[in-house]
Parts: structure tokens; sequence; C-alpha cells
């Protein structure tokens, strides 16, 4: 009797910790997909050069981009986190990768609010180039429209089938 | 597996690899804008001209502006359109008498050109010929300014605004450069 119950308190802790590494481990993928490619890119923008004429994205505005990719990056990691970190199926994990998907939402909505949407940079001494990412990102807000759906349908079978869930992931063990 | 569950999987396999071909496109995107601005060899722009273009006589007048586009990137390049605002300064010579030059900016020409899609690999090569009938100037104009320029001074185009726009990465991403008062090249009148 014993024996089964140090098996069992042993299998638990080995999830637990199973499900930490898997957390960090996606909370890091996020980052570097949500902050530091972003950043790269955006700096990498800022010291482009064309047929020897300097592009400089506006000090201000790539403050601006770089505020909003660190602020929403940072939220999608933490929660990213939470939601890998905690086990299969479970409510808890319904939950935060709701709130995951819509904090990416968010996320690119901010790049249009923190002006990467239409990046605008000048060539020195000579105009203006102008990308526009509208199509992009637009494209990108379908997907998550569809994923925010599924994860909503997650949410509530998870909250409906509790009892059965359990059931299997006790089998399981 | 519940039934519910085999059905998510499916939609999530589908959304991921929607996810992941927007964020390949994404990235072959960057890459290719790399690839292209990386080398200075792949945008070139020229300007030619032959006869005289204050000499109202002169039929072998013409101005070409070539450029040629090299499309290293991974997508093709769509709705490529030039927008041209040409203009000329030249040196008035002894405009009020006292023996001193006068620059003076005339308006030249203005047009736009589209061209055909240009496809990953490919080069374009185009052009723009602008005839002494595409100018702006009249021929009473033309040869006013023929006897009043200084000749030891040259002629220089300007583009008073150059546009070119486009669309990449399967149309997903628009570009708009603008240039206003480049000098494009400068002539002697012969």
């Amino acid at each position: 009797m014993s024996f089964s119950k140090e098996k069992i308190k042993k299998t638990l802790e080995n999830a637990k910790i199973k499900n930490m590494i898997r957390g960090v481990i996606f909370a890091t993928i996020y980052i570097i997909t949500t902050i530091v490619i972003p950043f790269l890119t955006f700096s990498w923008v800022m010291s482009l050069e064309i047929e020897g004429v300097d592009l400089e994205l506006y000090q201000d505005r790539y403050n601006q981009i770089i505020f909003f990719v660190l602020a929403f990056g940072l939220l999608i990691s933490g929660t990213a986190f939470f939601a890998y970190s905690s086990p299969s199926q479970s409510i808890r994990r319904g939950v935060f990768s709701l709130i995951q998907i819509i904090l990416n939402c968010f996320y690119l909505w901010s790049y249009k609010f923190s002006g990467a949407l239409e990046l605008e940079l000048v060539l020195v001494d000579m105009g203006v180039v102008t990308i526009d990412l509208a199509q992009m990102i637009l494209t990108y807000m379908g997907i998550y429209f569809l994923v925010v759906i599924l994860k909503t349908y997650d949410l509530v079978d998870f909250i409906v089938n509790r009892n059965k869930i359990k059931y299997e992931r006790g089998k399981k063990r | 597996m519940r039934y519910s569950r085999i059905a998510r999987l499916i939609m999530r396999i589908f959304l991921l690899l929607l996810a992941s071909t927007m964020s390949l496109v994404s990235f072959l995107g960057g890459y290719s804008a790399l690839l292209i601005l990386g080398d200075e060899k792949n945008i070139d722009l020229n300007v030619d001209m032959t006869g005289n273009m204050l000499n109202t006589n002169d039929t072998t007048f013409e101005l070409k502006i070539g450029f040629k586009f090299d499309n290293k990137g991974y997508f093709d390049l769509e709705d490529l359109k030039i927008e041209l605002e040409l203009s000329m300064v030249y040196e008035y010579f002894n405009y009020s008498g006292d023996g001193k030059n006068k620059p003076i900016g005339v308006s030249l020409y203005e047009g736009k050109k589209t061209f055909k899609t240009v496809e990953n690999g490919e080069k374009l090569k185009g052009s723009i010929s602008i005839e002494r009938a595409d100018l702006e100037i009249t021929d009473a104009i033309a040869s006013d300014i023929y006897n009043h320029i200084d000749p030891r001074k040259d002629i220089i185009f300007m583009g008073d605004r150059i546009a070119i726009s486009g669309k990449y990465s399967l149309g997903l991403i628009s570009f708009n450069v603008e240039i206003e008062d480049y000098e494009i090249e400068s002539f002697k009148i012969s």
C-alpha cells in the first residue's frame, strides 16, 4: 500500500518537473519569436543601406515599436509558461491558452498602433520608403481568430468533461 | 481518444500548417529583401540623352531612363509601377545684363509606367523613353532656352518626384519608394 503511494507521489513529482521544463521551453520559444526576432529585425532596418544611401527609421517610431514588442512579448511569453506548464487538458491550461492567443491578437494589433504596420523609413537626403504590412497582419489575424475559436472550444470541453478527463488521466497513471 | 479531440486535432494541424506557412512567407520575404538590397548590382538606374533637346529641328532627341532590377528573392515582384516627374535646371546667361547667370528650373516630363510581374530569379531591364512630343516644354520655350543658355554650364536633370511601388511576398507586402529633388544626371548641351 505504502509502496503504491510512494509510486504515485514520485510519478506526480516527475510530471510536475516535466511540466515545468515544458513551460520553460515554450516561454523561451515565445521570447525568441515575439521579442528577439522582431527586435533584431527592426534594429537591422535601422542600419540598412541601399545603393550607398542610409535608410533610417525615425528614432521615436523605433522606440514606440520596440516598447510594444517588448510589452506584449513579455506578456505572451509569461502566459505561454503558465499554459504549457499546466497539465494537459486541464482548465488552467485552457484558460491560459485562451489568454495567450488573445494576447497574440493584441500583439499583432499593436503593430498597427505602434506604427509598424506602415513602416516609414527615411532615405537620407533623398526621400521616404513606406512598407505596408497590413495585408500580412490581417491574414495572421484571420488565422488567430480561428485559433481563438478552437481554444474557446477546448476550454468549454475541459470544463464540461472535467470528470471524464480526470478519470482518463488517473487510468494512465 | 474522444471524437471531439480527433476533430480538434485535425483543425489544430490545419492551423499549424497555415501559421507555419505564413511564418515561412514572412521570413523568406525579409530574407529576400536582404538578398536584393544587400548587393548594389541588383538595382541600377542610368540616364542617357541623344540629340539636342533644345534644338527644335533635332529629330534625334531622346532621353532614356534605363533601370535594371535583379529579383534574387524568393517571390515574384508584382504590380511594379514607376512614376516620374522630371525637370531640368540650366544657367540663364547674363540674366539681368550684369554678366551674372541665373539658375532656372523648368518642368520637363510627368508620366508613369507599369511593368509585368518580375518572377523570382528573373532580371528586369526596363526603360522609359522620352521623346520631344512627350516633353512638357513647348518649342517656343525650348528655343528661348536654347538662345539664352550658358553653353559652358551643364544642364542638370532633376527627379522632382520618383515613385516606385510594387507588391512582394505573394502580394502581402506592399512598398512605395518616394524620392524627391534627386539629381539624376548632368549633360552639356551639344
